[in-house]
């Protein structure tokens, strides 16, 4: 069942594909995908183009696609392995969520990040106590990194 | 036989891998020749398995398989019967004529894949594979022509047994109960909470879908 879903969700993503992002198999394993997310441009990403990788469990959509950046970004929520932490990706997660929704979530994440549930405290830190110093160094990680 | 040529030197086969040098210095003995067609010929065969893989039309519309299969075991047995014809003692003259053979066997397979290529981006193989499903019984393909309300939002596919819960929502049952058992109690689309014994049979979209179904046929 997962493979028609995941050709499904696919074949969607073609005939209606999101504005800001784009996704799709990376070879012949349908069960690996890559993706990619543009920068919002209401935030320090802006201009950014950023990669990430997609991994479906075999029981997918029973249990959330694994997904981290391969790009690198500042990010209170988002490591220096590319994990992410956002909750619809764990405890979360609901079988009704596509990857598309996901990658939707994952966007409004770069625009309102989510300082209280960090994954890297220093950034979230900074991210509260000094905004400007967050976004300026965001800026300067999405033109070294993501440009 | 332009169009032979064409093909034999465009095409540079993965092994073994003809340097420019050979590409000019066209003429060879026969066996030397016959040996860039052969390597031709596996090349087309492995473009066509590639579209196949890419399209799925042989799956899809087992015509085409059945003809590239009687192709290759036709061509195979007009092989033996040159390998016979010369009792295995490979002269010059079984060359000029094996070439003859190969020249012919990549000029059918060319025309083949042409054939396949053509119908597949004209769509005529996606209407017979249409055909075909609706013929048989509850086909994978009829879901996407399906209204939205018979498709369980967590499969996309067609209902068949549909259950609704207390938020309106309907689910297939096997589906729904999978979720509630790996995921917890809750629905999925709405995120309340969401009990196995909450589930009852949504019986008007189970007839639609069966209308839906015999309508189609």
């Amino acid at each position: 069942m997962s493979s028609k879903r995941i050709n499904k969700e696919l074949a969607d993503l073609g005939r209606d594909p999101p504005s800001s992002c784009s996704a799709g198999p990376v070879g012949d394993d349908l069960y690996h995908w890559q993706a990619s997310i543009m920068g919002p441009a209401d935030s320090p990403y802006a201009g950014g183009v950023f990669f990430l990788s997609i991994h479906f469990p075999t029981d997918y959509p029973f249990k959330p696609p694994k997904i981290a950046f391969t790009t690198k970004i500042y990010h209170p929520n988002i490591n220096g392995n590319g994990n992410i932490c956002l909750d619809i990706l764990k405890d979360q997660w609901s079988p009704a969520l596509t990857i598309s929704k996901v990658l939707l979530s994952i966007c409004s994440l770069l625009t309102d990040a989510n300082p209280d549930d960090p994954l890297v405290p220093e950034i979230a830190h900074i991210y509260k106590s000094d905004r400007a110093k967050y976004e300026a160094t965001a800026k300067e990680w999405t033109k070294k990194y993501a440009v | 036989m332009d169009f032979l040529n064409n093909s034999l030197f465009s095409r540079l086969s993965p092994s073994p891998s003809p340097t420019p040098e050979t590409k000019k210095t066209v003429k060879g003995t026969p066996s030397v020749i016959s040996e860039y067609v052969y390597n031709d010929i596996q090349l087309v065969k492995q473009q066509i398995k590639t579209f196949n893989g890419k399209t799925g039309i042989f799956q899809s519309n087992s015509f085409y398989y059945k003809i590239f299969k009687l192709i290759e075991n036709n061509q195979s047995s007009e092989l033996n019967n040159l390998k016979c014809k010369y009792k295995h003692n490979f002269t010059n003259d079984y060359y000029k004529n094996l070439l003859q053979l190969y020249k012919r066997f990549l000029e059918e397979l060319d025309d083949f894949f042409m054939i396949l290529q053509n119908n597949y981006h004209n769509g005529l193989v996606k209407d017979r594979s249409r055909k075909n499903s609706m013929g048989s019984r509850n086909s994978d393909n009829k879901d996407e022509e399906a209204p939205e309300e018979l498709i369980d939002p967590l499969t996309y596919e067609l209902f068949k047994d549909p259950v609704i819960t207390p938020s309106g929502i309907t689910y297939e049952k096997a589906i729904i109960l999978e979720h509630l058992n790996k995921n917890g109690q809750f629905d999925p689309l709405t995120r309340n909470s969401l009990h196995p014994n909450d589930l009852y049979p949504n019986l008007a979209i189970k007839n639609s879908v069966n209308t839906f179904i015999n309508d189609s046929v």
